[in-house]
């Protein structure tokens, strides 16, 4: 069924119409009769966010690749639109076909943060499903879920019937095959549940038992009919040999990054403590320059797009960094493609690099200490002295910059009000400085710094540490507001309410599963969308689970209690992650992982590699 | 003999041309500004010889003679760039029509004949329905509300928001029933300076007449110079 003849009058109501219609340049259509498997892959966000990601664009590809397989696209509607689709009776659909979600047998959610959650279940009804697993029949597609929040997979626990952990280039093909040979044979939820837990990296919830104590901690967690006591997630082994899209989607409204993106590694060696991604996609590996070179020219020319960017947790940490810069802008320049280069560190910042950078647009100047002072950066192992701050900032000044953004984090373990005043001294440092020099620019400067409130991750060296309550939060952001005399410093924070809420679902459990669908029954929607987060329901919602936000975040865990993602094996190890906290709160760094080995226990997932150290 | 309006700039000739081109299905909802990336994006995926801006973040020169808006189809828009080496019309025909996607057709590529400043006039095709009115109903409504001596209405320009007589920039009406549906053609003042929007008029209509339009189809068939003749 194709439903662009009930979506075309109401398309012109809406904000944004081309959200919703499909149609772009390199979108895949197949014949329905001609595949026999049919996934969504769906976003649960706008889709100008959706469409910036590049996991989906990755499993889009690989999965179309294969003949028997049609992957479309599928992304939360905005509340208008909403609106429009409950009224007129008409279903989430794919964006490729215009059908709806019934004829499909899979729909895949990318996890990418805590605060779309709602939007998964608001999905699945849309589809016309319960959201709740327990409630679905047989006939509703299999809702299966990966991402990086898929590493605590518990708080969505009661409504995907499987998660993929970890990187799902290879794990989503077997799972595409099992299923398929299910089909053939006459396809059985539970049957092919039970045998899908066998591939390594998939998640089945429904197969673990889990019981708690008195003080709503967790007893235990029992797996059943043969799943594994602990799923270990996948990874790509080889990056430079994986497949990688030769061509984007090419929207046609803006997206947040409409830009050919190239991924040049994978992971990081840094291991800045408060970092999750810093962990789980743990260990780093680098693409070649050579196939870097080849995937660049071939996205630029399929798209069209004049903007590529090097993406990667920490670009400048590639191995052969320079040489790749080298090359990339010599196409670039040609071709009169802009460069940018997120994610660089202060610390090796290379006077040729710089020179290669200055050839790039400039777009304003961002650096992330993270914290204030010497003592907080060395708790977060964020490894950035003072002095690379100032050399960075007086480069950056000299070579024309007037403005620079700072990137901060407050309510960090151990941190002090004193701690947080810091970051406006180093402020105020920096105004300084851009006045000392002879060779700045003859205008006023601005140092605006951005200080989010501190989120405990799991599998992050502080796991187990209680978040900041609302009050301390609130106390420790007054005091620097109120210490800031400076019209040239800029303050803005990240809202409490939103960092609080994601501090819940962060480190949660399956009883939370209770309090997101209140949420949800409620009406919360979108909640990382500030015209629609409503904190109220969701302190309603949680209270009416019987739950407390206090038990979730800001209760401080016992290095031996039952985490809610035990089951869950990213690689890093447990023991070396209390070694970790141990250290942060001694203000102990530790070295990267190319300067030596940690032995965080990642190496393990490398199979092609020798020996146990993983980097190189 | 060049095909295109040649300018000369430092270090050489470039060559300008106007493109003509439909904008239907899907396509329609792309807006103005969106409109624009895609034929960017384009140019650059033809490899053709386009002219570059010189100012310090380059991009292909491209400029429209008349925007238009979104959920509108159009079956003869224009917008005008340059290439730095001359080429034979055909050939750029061929190369953008293979790049551009989905609903998006170029049909004719030549010097640019009048200025944008020319048009005056411009022919819509409209289909709209509205929830509880039949095709009959919808016809009867619109010709007691075009027999109104002055038709008000508040009109959005980049001066803000100003009440107008929308009937002194209505040049031409053709109304007839489709089904439940209304089919309308109108010729409106169309131009730089002034240009009424066709879902104005219908939008003004369905408030008059007390229900809310779904829009079928809106189309743009023609833009006109004062002398009635087509831009080109």
């Amino acid at each position: 069924m194709n439903l662009k003849d009930k979506l075309e009058p109401l398309l012109l109501k809406v904000q944004k119409p081309a959200r919703y219609i499909g149609g772009e340049l390199h979108s895949v259509v197949k014949d329905p009769a001609a595949v026999d498997f049919r996934i969504a892959l769906c976003f649960p966000d706008t889709d100008e966010i959706g469409m910036s990601h590049l996991g989906h664009k990755i499993l889009y590809d690989i999965i179309n690749a294969d003949e028997h397989c049609w992957a479309e696209r599928a992304y939360a509607p905005w509340i208008d639109f909403e609106k429009l689709m409950r009224e007129n009776d008409i279903p989430l659909y794919g964006l490729e076909s215009l059908s709806p979600m019934a004829e499909f047998d899979v729909m895949g959610f990318s996890l990418q943060y805590e605060l779309s959650y709602t939007n998964v279940l608001n999905m699945i009804d849309l589809a016309g499903f319960d959201p709740r697993r327990e409630f679905r029949g047989e006939d509703a597609p299999l809702i299966i879920a990966g991402g990086p929040c898929a590493v605590n997979p518990e708080p969505l626990a009661d409504f995907i019937d499987l998660f993929q952990i970890g990187e799902g280039e290879e794990m989503m093909m077997e799972m595409i095959e099992l299923y398929r040979a299910h089909k053939k044979k006459g396809y059985k939820k539970a049957d092919f549940l039970r045998e899908a837990a066998q591939i390594p990296g998939i998640y089945v919830p429904s197969l673990y038992d889990v019981e708690y104590k008195e003080d709503g901690t967790i007893a235990s967690v029992t797996p059943k009919d043969g799943a594994p006591e602990k799923v270990v997630k996948r990874i790509v082994q080889d990056m430079s040999s994986a497949k990688y899209p030769e061509t984007f989607i090419v929207p046609y409204i803006e997206t947040v990054h409409d830009r050919a993106v190239l991924e040049v590694m994978r992971g990081c060696i840094r291991g800045c403590r408060f970092c999750q991604a810093g962990f789980i996609y743990r260990p780093m590996r680098a693409k070649d320059p050579d196939v870097l070179c080849r995937q660049g020219k071939s996205l630029c020319e399929s798209t069209g797009y004049d903007e590529m960017s090097l993406s990667s947790l920490s670009t400048s940490d590639h191995p052969q960094v320079e040489e790749l810069l080298d090359r990339m802008i010599d196409y670039t320049n040609e071709q009169k493609i802009s460069l940018s280069l997120p994610s660089l560190r202060v610390d090796n910042f290379s006077e040729s690099l710089l020179e290669n950078i200055s050839n790039i647009r400039k777009s304003g100047l961002t650096i992330a200490p993270e914290a204030g002072n010497h003592r907080m950066r060395d708790v977060i192992n964020k490894n950035v002295d003072e002095q690379e701050i100032f050399d960075t900032c007086r480069i950056a000044f000299e070579g024309g910059y007037t403005s620079v953004k700072l990137y901060f984090m407050s309510s960090l373990p151990t941190e002090t009000v004193e701690d947080v005043l810091d970051i406006g001294r180093l402020a105020q440092k920096i105004v300084e400085m851009y006045f000392s020099l002879e060779k700045r620019p003859r205008k006023m400067v601005n140092v605006s710094i951005s200080v989010a409130v501190f989120v405990p991750k799991c599998f992050t060296p502080f796991q187990w540490v209680g978040q900041d309550t609302f009050e301390m939060v609130e106390e420790k952001q007054k005091a620097l507001v109120d210490s800031i005399r400076s019209r040239k410093i800029s303050v803005a924070w990240h809202d409490v309410h939103t960092s609080v809420l994601e501090g819940v679902f962060a480190r949660g459990d399956r009883k939370l599963g209770a309090a997101l669908y209140n949420a949800w029954k409620n009406g919360c929607t979108f909640d990382s969308w500030t015209e629609t987060f409503c904190y109220d329901k969701w302190v309603k919602a949680i209270a009416d689970a019987g739950l407390t936000m206090e038990f979730y975040a800001s209760r401080t865990r016992d290095l031996d209690e039952i985490l809610p993602w035990d089951m869950i094996d990213v690689g890093v190890s447990k023991e070396f992650l209390k070694r970790e906290w141990e250290k942060a709160q001694c203000a102990e760094t530790t070295r990267n992982c190319r300067e030596q080995c940690a032995n965080c226990g990642a190496a393990k997932l490398m199979t092609c590699k020798k020996g146990a150290v993983c980097f190189e | 003999m060049s095909k295109a309006r040649v300018i000369a700039v430092e270090g050489g000739n470039i060559f300008e041309y106007r493109t003509f081109f439909k904008k239907t299905g899907r396509a329609k909802y792309i807006s103005h500004l969106d409109l624009y990336r895609t034929i960017q994006r384009s140019f650059q995926r033809a490899k053709l010889p386009v002219w570059h801006t010189l100012g310090y973040n380059p991009h292909i020169y491209l400029t429209f003679s008349m925007p238009i808006s979104l959920g509108y189809e159009g079956v003869n828009e224009s917008f005008d760039f340059r290439l730095v080496t001359d080429m034979e019309p055909d050939e750029v025909i061929r190369r953008l029509n293979d790049a551009l996607p989905e609903g998006i057709v170029v049909t004719g590529i030549a010097a640019p004949a009048h200025k944008p400043e020319v048009i005056a006039r411009a022919e819509y095709s409209l289909l709209l329905s509205g929830k509880g009115f039949d095709g009959e109903t919808l016809l009867t409504k619109w010709q007691e509300f075009m027999a109104q001596p002055e038709i008000m209405a508040e009109k959005r320009s980049k001066k803000g928001i100003k009440t107008v007589d929308l009937k002194t920039m209505i040049h031409g009406v053709s109304a007839q029933k489709e089904g439940n549906a209304l089919s309308l053609g109108l010729t409106l003042t169309a131009g730089i300076n002034l240009n009424l929007n066709p879902t104005l008029v219908t939008d003004t209509f369905a408030a008059w007449a007390g229900f809310e339009a779904d829009y079928h189809s809106i189309r743009r068939d023609r833009i006109l110079c004062e002398d009635g003749s087509e831009f080109c």
